[in-house]
């Protein structure tokens, strides 16, 4: 196995076309770092002049997150790409029979496939994370790495990643061909973005909305009593928007893909610094507000009981640390790094290599 | 297995089905130690198939493959299945460097010892794509090679070469045989060439072996083969049994098949002493490709 992970590396290190992922995994969180201090410092009131950059801490927090974790959005396509193009020469120069022939096993072969597809794919998305947060300190708007939580985040950003490296892993050992391996891991690599925005979109739990409508019942009713309401209003508003409205055909079809998989891992993570941001307060980014998110974009609807992300915040089943979440995403992915590993490893096994 | 046996590789009833397809059918040979063991056939027969089994590319359906060495060691195998496994984007030097990694083997100056020994020593910054077919093989040679291996598997290794590759890529097979001694299990298509450079041969129709032979035996075996037509074969056949020659009579022609080396002044004055007639005389050599006609059937579509 060291031999075979040893030639694995070397191809890798050797290979141009990683190198260029490389280098753009480098650059372009720098580029955009200072595209967004242009930006943010673009002064139109009198001609167009660059003012000087205040920003917030939690401002700065958000932006952190979002410019070094764009890997989950930037890199799936070339990872893709490269993953196809790489292990697809082995098949089609034949090397694969080189290695059975010498006595290698095909567990062996497979397995350093994986681990160097995969450390190649966190290696990148490392390159991508830490050049955004340079790109922010060279561009003078500055990291707020949240006391180095961040960097978990990060960590648990890769794991999640890195079940998409062994999809495409996966893929390009079981077709022969390479062209057909890389259209589906390139559309895999360009759906599983707007995936984990709709994905994650629906990860309220039934509880939560359960808490939420009793904390707006208990609000309707001070309403009532103070005369705001009268009860006829109120059983109307809760006829209409109740936990029907709200966890709807979607929420029934998407929340299970929600709960077994770690596809919504983009949408959860925003949602703190997304309702940070809207209730202007920093200490919803000290922890995640796990289902304010997609309740918030629903109480403009219906809701007039002057709930706000504070409030939801002091519900339970509304918040989860990021410690446990974490967790949650990393026992998600690792569970499903195995099953499409193995899978993959059942059919690699069973397949004609030559 | 032991270290004292002389077998490189023994096939015991190995059987391999395709679906309802059955490609080896109990096929049995032994390929002895230090020996150019030539695999014979048509398209089809189940040459490729049963080098695949050899060489650790295919499982049997049933039956055993047995090795005369360590042939889980790495490197203790080496094969040319159907065409060289070679990265085509880089430059021989770094194939071998690749297949020396494969093998835990130390990199140094024998990677260039084995480019000089297959020819491809001048080859440079030249990439495996642009190499022509003859260079390739003998890169994909020079690869399986590496690590010296005990047994060394060739399928078709000189399929489409010009005449200069094939001379040059005998040669080669000749020295790491001769100077090396590796084993080489080789099959072809080109039957002369075959039987310029195998020490042994096995004859493979319908996934079975049919016959194994020594070079030497076939050339017993074979040999001149003359037809004497005569009115009277009955009244020849004593006079040609007295030059030492070996004889059939095919009962439904009259021909006289002998076989056998003579001297046809000779034969024929004795001939005419016994007043036998001899109407006409037919002489051809016997070489691989008619012994395997002979042997299979048909054309010889080896």
């Amino acid at each position: 196995m060291l031999k075979l992970l040893k030639f694995e590396f070397r191809r890798i290190i050797k290979s141009v076309f990683f190198w260029i992922v490389a280098g753009f995994s480098f650059i372009w969180p720098i580029i955009t770092a200072l595209f967004y201090r242009a930006v943010l410092s673009l002064d139109l009131s009198d001609g167009i002049k660059f003012s000087d950059l205040i920003l917030g801490d939690d401002e700065i927090k958000f932006l952190t997150w979002m410019l070094s974790i764009a890997f989950m959005t930037e890199l799936p396509k070339f990872i893709a790409l490269f993953t196809c193009l790489h292990l697809g020469r082995d098949y089609t120069d034949g090397i694969v029979r080189n290695k059975i022939i010498a006595g290698h096993s095909r567990a062996s072969i497979y397995g350093s496939y994986m681990i160097t597809q995969m450390a190649a794919s966190a290696f990148l998305c490392s390159v991508y994370f830490l050049s955004g947060l340079l790109g922010l300190a060279i561009s003078g708007i500055g990291a707020n790495i949240n006391g180095g939580e961040m960097f978990l985040r990060a960590g648990v950003g890769i794991c999640v990643f890195l079940v998409m490296t062994v999809t495409f892993v996966v893929l390009s050992l079981i077709f022969r061909r390479r062209a057909l391996p890389m259209i589906l891991c390139i559309l895999i690599a360009i759906t599983s973005n707007g995936a984990a925005a709709v994905i994650g979109n629906y990860n309220t739990p039934s509880k939560a909305c359960d808490d939420y409508l009793e904390l707006r019942h208990e609000r309707y009713e001070d309403l009532v009593e103070l005369g705001v309401m009268d009860d006829d209003m109120v059983e109307e508003i809760e006829e209409e928007f109740g936990k029907d409205y709200y966890l709807g055909i979607p929420w029934k079809i998407f929340h299970p893909v929600y709960v077994l998989t770690p596809i919504g891992y983009e949408g959860d993570y925003s949602a703190g610094g997304a309702t940070g941001l809207l209730s202007g307060s920093m200490e919803y980014l000290d922890e995640i507000d796990f289902s304010s998110k997609f309740i918030i974009q629903y109480m403009f609807d219906g809701d007039i009981s002057g709930i706000t992300p504070r409030d939801l915040k002091k519900i339970d089943s509304m918040s989860i640390s990021y410690s446990e979440l974490n967790l949650i995403y990393i026992g998600k992915s690792l569970a499903w790094m195995i099953v499409i590993g193995g899978w993959g490893y059942v059919l690699f096994r069973k397949k004609n290599l030559f | 297995m032991s270290e004292t046996s002389n077998f490189i590789i023994k096939v015991n009833d190995v059987s391999k089905d395709y679906g309802k397809f059955r490609a080896l059918d109990s096929m049995s040979f032994t390929v002895p130690k230090g020996s150019i063991y030539g695999l014979v056939g048509r398209n089809g027969a189940g040459k490729t198939t049963v080098m695949r089994v050899i060489s650790g590319l295919q499982k049997p359906t049933s039956g055993t493959v047995e090795y005369g060495f360590d042939h889980k060691k790495l490197g203790n195998v080496g094969a040319l299945v159907e065409l060289p496994s070679i990265y085509s984007n880089q430059t021989a030097r770094e194939n071998l460097i690749y297949q020396y990694i494969n093998l835990g083997l130390k990199i140094d100056d024998s990677i260039d010892k084995n480019l000089d020994f297959v020819g491809l020593g001048n080859t440079g910054k030249k990439k495996a794509g642009k190499f022509s077919l003859g260079m390739r093989q003998r890169l994909g040679i020079a690869i399986a090679m590496s690590g010296n291996p005990e047994v060394l598997i060739l399928d078709e290794p000189i399929n489409g070469l010009d005449p200069q590759g094939i001379i040059q890529i005998r040669d080669l097979l000749i020295r790491l045989n001769k100077e090396k001694g590796v084993t080489i299990i080789i099959s072809s298509h080109i039957l002369s060439e075959l039987s310029k450079l195998a020490t042994d041969f096995a004859f493979v129709e319908g996934g079975k072996v049919v016959k194994e032979i020594k070079a030497e035996a076939l050339e017993d075996a074979g040999g001149l083969v003359t037809e004497f037509y005569s009115g009277t074969p009955e009244r020849l056949i004593p006079i040609l049994n007295a030059k030492g020659l070996t004889t059939t009579l095919d009962p439904k022609t009259g021909i006289i098949y002998a076989r056998g080396y003579y001297n046809l002044t000779n034969v024929v004055l004795a001939a005419n002493e016994a007043g036998v007639n001899i109407a006409r005389v037919a002489a051809k050599e016997t070489d691989l490709e008619t012994y395997f006609v002979k042997l299979v059937g048909g054309e010889s579509h080896a």
